[in-house]
Order: C-alpha cells, then sequence, then structure tokens
C-alpha cells in the first residue's frame, strides 16, 4: 500500500500558484496577517508554509485572482525566506571542515544566510514588480534607480547591469565565491580576516532596512503603491533549522522596535528552545506576548483546536474527494458515513448481543436503560473482567442490572467509562487479554479529522489512500472495516517511517536507542493502563518529562513533537529555556490505531515512572499488536 | 585541478599500462587482493589500505600476501581517515618534475567510502606546474552474489561528505537520488528527512538478477512510494551508459532543484556520484551509515569481472 505519509501536499516543493490553488483559510491565517510579529508554531505537516507562502504578493495576487475567493488585503509585503534540512547539514558540515577557525566559519555563515534573505528579497520585489506588465516611463524609471540602490546596499560585484534578474545572477556568484574561498583557505590553512570582502561584515537587519527604504523612496509616488503602507514582513520558515546565531537573532528581534516597518514572521516547531545567554530581554518572553508577538499554535491540543480542525478538514477533505472524481457535488460523509461505533459493536458476532432495545425518548439515560446496547456491553465485560466487576461494586453499580443511579453518576462515571467499556470488552475474555487484528474503531468523517490531528498533510495522504479503496465513479460509503484498515496501516507505516529518520536513533554504551521504540514503550504503556491492568476510569494517557529523563532522550521527545509524534497537550510555554522538560505531550491520534487506543486524552505520568514500568514487564514480548486470535 | 574526461576501460588494458602509483584496500574479502595477483606488478610505489582493527583470518592471509612484497607500503587505518592518502599522494606528485602524464591504479573494491573518495577530493586541490594531467584507474572487482546480512533497522547516521557538498542557498526544493542497496530504512527516512521528490537507481538484471531482486525485495515499500517514472535501472557493468543516464538527470533536475546523491548500493555507482559532485554544482554527495556495525563478515569472492574507469584531470 502507497502510504506516502510525508510528501503530499508538502507545500515547500509547491510553486506559489499551487499554494494558492489549493490555500483554504483558516484562524491561524487570520492572526498570522496582523500588524505585528508572528511566532508561528506547529510539528511537521501541520501547514506552516502554506501559510507563510500565503503571505507573499504573487500568492496573494494569484488567490485574489479567483472571483470565488473572499478577497485577502495584506497590511505588508511578505518576504518568504526558505530554509531546510539539507541546508542545515551544509551548515554542519562548514563547521566541521573549518573547525579551525570558529571566526571564519561564523562570518561564512552569516554571508550565506543574509545572501539568502537578499535574494528572498529581491524575488519579493520582482514580484511587486514584473509581474505588474506595466511599461510606462516612471515604472522603468523608479525601477533602475530601485536596483542601482540595491547594488550598493547589497554591495554586489560589478559591473552589474541594474536589473532585478542581473542582481539575483550575482548573488549566486557570491555563493560560488565563498565555496572557492572556503577550497582555497581548506588549502592555505590561512585567514587574512582584512582582504575579505565588505558583505562578509553586513547584517541582515540593516540590509534589509535600507532596501525596504530604498523601494519606498522610489515607489511612494507611484500609483501603482498608493494604497500600500510599505510595510515588510520576513518570514522565515522552520526556525529550527537556521543556524543558532540567527535563531536567537530571531527571537531577540521579537522584542525589537527597531524598525517600525519591518515585520517579522517566524514558524517553528511547537517548542523554540532558547539557550539561557540569549539576550536578557528575551527572558521574559511569555510574559509579554501579547505587546510584542502573537504566538500562533498550528496544532490540536483542546477543544477549540479541534473545532476549528474540523471545520478546516471539512473543507480540505471536500476539495480534496471533489478533485478525485471530478465532480462538484460530492458528500463527504455519504463517502465516510458517521462515526457509530454503537453500530459496529452490535454488528460484532462475537459479543453474541440479542433482542437489543433502542429507547427513541431523549431522556438522560435512554441509551443505559435496562436492555440497551451499553447495559448489555457493561454486563458482558463484568463478566469477563472481574477489575471491572470490582470497579462497579466500589461504585455501588450492581454488574447484573447496570443503570445509573442519577444524572450525576451518568455523567461523571457511565459516560466517561464507554470508550474504555468498549475498548477492553474487545481485547478481555475470561479475565484474560486476547489479540484482535482489526477492530474497525476507527472510521467515519470526523474519527477521520481526529486521527489526522490538526495536521492537513496526514489527511491529504489518509484521504488519498482511503480514495483508493473505492470505484472512480461510484461515490459510495467506504465500509468502517475498510476505513479502520487504511488506517491501521497508514498509523504502522508511520512508525516505520519515523523510525527511519536519521535523526531518530542515538548510541548510548553500545547500544542504540531510538524514537520508534520509545513511542512503543509509551503506547504499550497506555494500552496496558487502559485495557490490561485493572480497570481504571482514568487511565494513563499521556506524559509529563521529568527530571528523570536523560538530554539524549529529551531530544527524541523533541525530535517527535517535530515530526507530530508527541502532541504538546498544555502549551503554556512557546519559548524556553527547558525545552520539553516539564511539559507534558500525549501520543499523536495517528499513532493510536497502531496502539488500539481510542482517540482521548486522559490523565499524565512521569515519562521516567513509565518506562521504569514498561522496562521491568515483558510486554514486548507478549504484546503482538497485529495478531489474530487463536 | 578539474575533471575533464570519465571513460570506461577494459581492465585487460590495465596489464599493459604503467602505472606511478597504485593503492589496493586490504579487508577481509578474497577480492582485496584479486587485481593485485591478477596484475602481478612489482612497483615501487603501492599502497596497501589495511583496516587496522580487523583481525579476522582472511583478512590476516590478504594482509600477508601484500606483505610479500617488501616495497608495498603498508597503511594501517580504521577506513575513516583520509590523511595517510593524502600524504601519499602528495610525496609523490610533489616530487615531479615537469612529468606530462600521471597514472595512479586505484582498486576500491574493498576501500571505504571515505578512502575512494580521497583521490578525488586530493586531486581537485591540486595544483602544479609540473604535471598536466593526472589519470586515475578506478578499477573494481565483482563479486560472487551472496545472501546479504540483515541491516541494522536503528541507528542511522547521515552526512554530507566532506569534499562533495557545497554551499548553496535553500531556494530550490531537493530532489534525492537513491542509489537503491540493501538499507531499506536509510532510504526511506533520508527521503522523508530531506522533504525531497525522490528518484532511484538500481540495478538492471544484466548482469546479476540475484542480486537485483534480493535488493528489490529489500526495499519494496520505498519502491512503493516513489513515482514509477522516477525509478532507474542501470547495466552495473557499462558504466559510461549508467554515467550518462545519471549525468542527464541531474542536468535536468539541476534546473528547478538541488541534489543530493545518496549512494547505498553498488560502489561503482557510489564513484559516479563522487564525479558528478565534482562536475556539477549543486549536487552534494551523503553518506548514510550505521552507527554501530552489526553486519555480519561476509567473504566476497570474485567473479573473475573488472570494472575500470579512468578519470582524467587537468590543469
Amino acid at each position: 500500500m502507497d502510504t506516502n505519509l510525508y510528501h503530499s501536499f508538502n507545500a515547500r516543493n509547491l510553486s506559489l500558484f499551487e499554494v494558492a490553488n489549493s490555500f483554504i483559510i483558516n484562524s491561524q491565517y487570520r492572526d498570522l496577517i496582523s500588524l505585528n510579529h508572528s511566532l508561528l508554531l506547529g510539528p511537521r505537516g501541520c501547514g506552516k508554509t502554506t501559510l507563510l507562502k500565503m503571505l507573499t504578493p504573487q500568492a496573494i495576487n494569484l488567490w485574489n485572482e479567483n472571483l470565488n475567493n473572499e478577497k485577502i488585503i495584506l497590511p505588508f509585503y511578505g518576504v518568504y525566506i526558505p530554509t531546510d534540512n539539507q541546508w542545515k547539514k551544509q551548515f554542519n558540515q562548514l563547521e566541521k571542515t573549518l573547525s579551525f577557525s570558529p571566526d571564519f566559519t561564523m562570518l561564512i555563515s552569516k554571508v550565506i544566510v543574509n545572501t539568502n534573505i537578499i535574494k528572498s528579497i529581491v524575488s519579493t520585489f520582482y514580484q511587486l514588480l514584473e509581474n505588474s506588465e506595466r511599461e510606462d516611463d516612471f515604472y522603468f524609471k523608479y525601477k533602475k534607480e530601485l536596483c542601482i540602490d540595491l547594488i550598493e546596499i547589497f554591495k554586489l560585484d560589478k559591473p552589474i547591469s541594474p536589473d532585478l534578474l542581473a542582481i539575483e545572477l550575482s548573488l549566486r556568484n557570491r555563493i560560488s565565491n565563498v565555496n572557492e574561498l572556503i577550497n582555497k583557505t581548506l588549502i592555505t590553512k590561512t585567514i587574512n580576516f582584512g582582504e575579505l570582502p565588505d558583505y562578509f561584515y553586513s547584517e541582515f537587519f540593516d540590509i534589509s532596512s535600507n532596501a525596504f527604504h530604498s523601494f519606498k523612496r522610489h515607489f511612494s509616488k507611484d500609483l501603482f503603491f498608493k494604497q500600500s503602507n510599505f510595510r515588510w514582513a520576513l518570514c522565515f520558515d522552520e526556525l529550527e533549522l537556521a543556524p543558532e546565531w540567527l535563531q536567537e537573532s530571531l527571537i531577540n528581534q521579537l522584542r525589537s522596535r527597531n524598525d517600525q516597518t519591518i515585520l517579522f514572521k517566524l514558524t517553528s516547531t511547537p517548542i523554540v528552545q532558547i539557550e539561557k545567554n540569549l539576550d536578557e530581554n528575551t527572558t521574559n518572553l511569555e510574559a509579554s506576548t501579547l505587546n510584542d508577538y502573537g504566538v500562533i499554535r498550528a496544532w490540536t491540543y483542546d477543544q477549540s483546536g479541534f473545532a476549528k480542525w474540523n471545520e478546516f478538514a471539512d473543507k480540505f477533505a471536500f476539495e480534496r474527494i471533489k478533485n478525485f472524481f471530478d465532480k462538484s457535488q460530492i458528500d463527504t460523509e455519504k463517502l465516510f458515513g458517521k462515526y457509530d461505533i454503537d453500530k459496529v459493536i452490535k454488528s460484532d458476532k462475537s459479543l453474541n448481543f440479542n433482542d437489543l432495545i433502542d429507547f427513541e425518548d431523549n431522556q438522560w439515560d435512554a441509551k443505559y436503560r435496562k436492555g440497551t446496547l451499553m447495559w448489555n456491553l457493561i454486563k458482558h465485560l463484568a463478566i469477563h473482567d472481574k477489575s471491572f466487576r470490582g470497579y462497579l461494586s466500589l461504585n455501588n453499580i450492581s454488574y447484573h442490572n447496570p443503570i445509573p443511579r442519577d444524572e450525576n453518576q451518568m455523567g461523571k462515571i457511565f459516560r466517561k467509562m464507554k470508550p474504555i467499556i468498549i475498548y477492553r470488552s474487545q481485547f478481555i475474555r475470561n479475565n484474560k487479554k486476547r489479540g484482535r487484528k482489526n477492530v474497525p474503531f476507527y472510521f467515519g468523517v470526523n474519527n477521520i479529522y481526529e486521527v489526522c490531528d490538526g495536521n492537513p498533510r496526514f489527511l491529504s495522504g489518509l484521504i488519498d489512500q482511503l480514495l483508493k479503496t473505492t470505484q472512480l465513479k461510484n461515490i459510495e460509503e467506504i465500509t468502517p472495516e475498510k476505513q479502520s484498515e487504511v488506517i491501521y496501516r497508514i498509523s504502522e507505516r508511520y512508525l516505520e517511517i519515523i523510525s527511519s529518520h536519521p535523526d531518530a536513533s542515538y548510541e548510548n554504551r553500545g547500544k542504540i536507542n531510538n524514537l520508534e521504540k520509545l513511542i512503543k514503550e509509551i503506547g504499550m504503556f497506555f494500552y496496558d493502563s487502559l485495557i490490561t491492568n485493572d480497570f481504571t476510569i482514568n487511565p494513563i494517557g499521556s506524559f509529563i518529562v521529568d527530571n528523570g529523563i536523560d538530554k539524549n532522550l529529551a531530544n527524541l521527545i523533541n525530535l517527535g513533537v517535530r515530526l507530530g509524534a508527541f502532541v504538546y497537550i498544555d502549551p503554556k510555554e512557546a519559548i524556553s529555556e527547558n525545552g520539553v522538560y516539564e511539559k507534558a505531550f500525549r501520543l499523536s491520534y495517528l499513532m493510536h490505531p497502531y496502539f488500539k487506543l481510542p482517540l482521548r486524552e486522559y490523565n499524565s505520568r512521569n515519562l521516567s515512572y513509565i518506562l521504569r514500568v514498561i522496562k521491568k514487564s515483558n510486554v514486548f514480548d507478549d504484546f503482538n499488536l497485529f495478531s489474530e486470535e487463536q | 585541478m578539474i575533471i575533464t574526461n570519465t571513460t570506461q576501460i577494459e581492465s585487460e588494458k590495465l596489464l599493459n599500462l604503467k602505472f606511478n602509483l597504485s593503492f589496493y584496500g586490504c579487508g577481509y574479502e578474497k577480492r582485496s587482493a584479486y587485481l593485485y595477483k591478477l596484475l602481478n606488478v612489482n612497483l615501487l610505489n603501492n599502497f596497501v589500505l589495511a583496516f587496522g582493527a580487523n583481525q579476522d583470518k582472511n583478512f590476516i592471509e590478504n594482509l600477508n600476501l601484500f606483505k610479500e612484497n617488501p616495497n608495498n607500503n603498508i597503511i594501517i587505518s580504521d577506513g575513516e581517515k583520509d590523511i595517510d592518502i593524502y600524504n601519499s599522494l602528495n610525496d609523490f606528485l610533489k616530487e615531479q618534475k615537469s612529468k606530462e602524464e600521471i597514472n595512479i591504479l586505484i582498486d576500491y573494491s574493498s576501500m571505504t567510502k571515505i578512502w575512494m573518495s580521497a583521490f578525488l577530493k586530493y586531486l581537485v586541490s591540486f595544483n602544479s606546474e609540473n604535471i598536466s594531467r593526472v589519470n586515475l584507474y578506478y578499477s573494481y572487482s565483482h563479486s560472487k552474489f551472496s545472501i546479504p546480512t540483515q541491516a541494522s533497522k536503528h541507528g542511522i547516521s547521515v552526512m554530507p561528505m566532506d569534499g562533495f557538498c557545497k554551499l548553496s542557498l535553500p531556494d530550490k526544493p531537493t530532489a534525492l537520488i537513491i542509489g537503491l542497496g540493501y538499507d531499506k530504512n536509510m532510504a526511506t527516512g533520508l527521503s522523508q528527512y530531506l522533504d525531497a521528490e525522490s528518484y532511484i537507481f538500481h540495478t538492471d538484471n544484466s548482469y546479476s538478477n540475484k542480486y537485483r531482486t534480493s535488493v528489490l525485495d529489500e526495499n519494496v515499500d520505498l519502491l512503493r512510494e516513489v513515482k514509477e517514472e522516477n525509478i532507474y535501472e542501470f547495466p552495473i557493468l557499462d558504466i559510461n551508459y549508467t554515467q550518462s543516464i545519471l549525468h542527464s538527470l541531474l542536468t535536468d533536475l539541476l534546473q528547478t532543484n538541488r541534489i543530493v546523491l545518496a549512494p547505498c548500493g553498488p560502489k561503482i555507482f557510489t564513484l559516479l556520484c563522487l564525479v558528478e559532485s565534482l562536475i556539477l554544482d549543486n549536487v552534494d554527495v551523503w553518506r548514510i551509515s550505521s552507527s554501530v556495525s552489526t553486519e555480519k563478515i561476509i567473504d566476497k569472492l570474485p567473479d573473475g569481472k573488472i570494472s575500470v574507469l579512468k578519470i582524467t584531470f587537468e590543469n
């Protein structure tokens, strides 16, 4: 099965046309376009790059050209500044190769970063000027004057034509010159700092500021820009991959008020870790976020987040399915159905429930009265699970006739224990655990959205896989069994993908520890807490990274958060000296099918406790998630 | 110096060539010494790079064979350092006065990527008025098919190869070209890591169908996830053809991408990746390795075929 979870819908590799064409406005975008500095946080695949790219003039123009779209007017021009892992590794390699001169390494790093920023500014100017199809004399005059200024500001080699494309070419040559200089230095091992070109000593903020002022100076009287307030947003994507000095500088810039015409829009993982020696202004960043910059969290950590996600996912799925079937009238619910777990349990022949009664009234206890599905299910589990029997008895509930005595007990116990009972009843028989391969727990529109846990890239991958199981011409409901099967496989493959990430392993005393192993240990603990251990209405389903966790393991957790495997559930801190320490996380709901866990958030325990318990148990030996019942 | 030409030559021609320098890798495989025995030359400037940590019986046999010739310079190394190769090249080349052409034989059948790349890395930085041309004869002794050992599932480390990675701007997406080998998880991981459009190169069945099938079986998940049109088969014995398809793909991709080459498979493909990285801008070669060696030793027996690539450097 093709389960290309990461490649599908990756905005990094999409053109601005493709981004604008598939864009859906969401609440995070509305926050991002406000006239302040922004820190957009979220795991990989949550749509940060799409949001940043949709701040560029060309993307906005393309979007606005579609008359069906709600018109967007931005109070600034966005300059999209990319970063990626290949670049990061090139910098790492540079540090290694030039380890004999850290000062020179820093200068090279600054030149390359500055060139990347300048190149992005030039691209934005190009979008603003060259796409306008203007041919009047003023336009050519202003543009030429701007380019002459830029050549000076960027300290470009001369002679050079005053043209944006020539400037771009010169910037590319600069990179080649820097590479040549590195090669020469490697041979000679000598650096004459005084002979380095002046651009080695430029600061990116000054260059950017001068370039923007020049643009304003030349075009402020141009009618084409009459509505512009000449504000600019430097949009740095994937802050966590940038060189450390740049990360620190940008975080400091969030608090600065140097130049009111320049805003910073930064994206990063859910927790930005800072070193303690940062500018003292940044030590109390969180306290003043409302004044200086907005933190936008692009992941699902609360009910409100899920509500927003469901709304977005509905539109996203609709577009995806519409394109697949090439039809304009699509009913997503018709294809995936509603999540109706009661129906699935009723059809489970192994439970052998006969003559179930459905009460049609809307009374609070309608679904829990004698003879109903839940009444039978509670009885059934109590027969097979003595710990559950004990729990009922402790709460004065008769397992022969388990009905709630009042609305209070209904809410506090019956409704709360329903998902636990459903799962335990599938995996426990005669007080013993039984393996089941594919119980159709995961299906239906809302369940599909929830499994994807706020991540459009997961959703696009999952919908594509589900659509492959259908006939192209017929929009017929995909059975819960089929949906669940696809979701199980995606969950399994996701874990494999995570395990093969190059940063997902570390060596400790000759032994390899890996993110996949860590996730499995945590997932199995949660499974045990929910299914295998004595019944509790408050099982463990999340963890806190406590001080008993060493740095290597904390780095793995950080990677898991970045990749979307762990979800930061109590995101009080956006920028933290402690990183993942003292923070609570759950497994991504995309992992839950693999561990056969309900899509719910449960209580937290310290991670060091969880790992200690799981290591003592022989859970790895007897936990075969995909084994069939014998 | 720069690479001015690369071409495959017939292995028989090695017998008629005079080499100014020869380098062999001495490991536990019988094929380590295969070419050495075949050429049967008694040169003054033979260098044998031997894996220091290896105490395997086959290795000692191979080493003893190389030691029989007192003129052979044995260099004990861990396979991760290239300084000894630089020193050897430096000592020899710096002494040459008005030499038109230098021929160097490199039997890389049992060399690490670091060793085999060191010669190229050195020569691109080398500049001498006394030498106008250096020919490197990269020779590879093919082995009989043997069942692969289980690759390490975890403990992957990836990094650009020193000398085959240049700074670039991240304004174009990355295209990843994987030379397929037995490290299935490594290739998948790298593909995800780089958010890259992936291209796969694997051997066709013109040489060893058993090898081809076992590699494809090992990478079945990855092959499903890569677009069909991005999968290329190459005839391992035809280096010129393999290089031409790799080169044309690279030049095409470079219009819109930066490139990472990740050779996990046959060494001949690795060599071509290194060469292309030096010829073209914005083409990095990454090394993928397991941080803890879990591989069992397999004695690869030579099957008699030798592939030779002549790489010419000129001032």
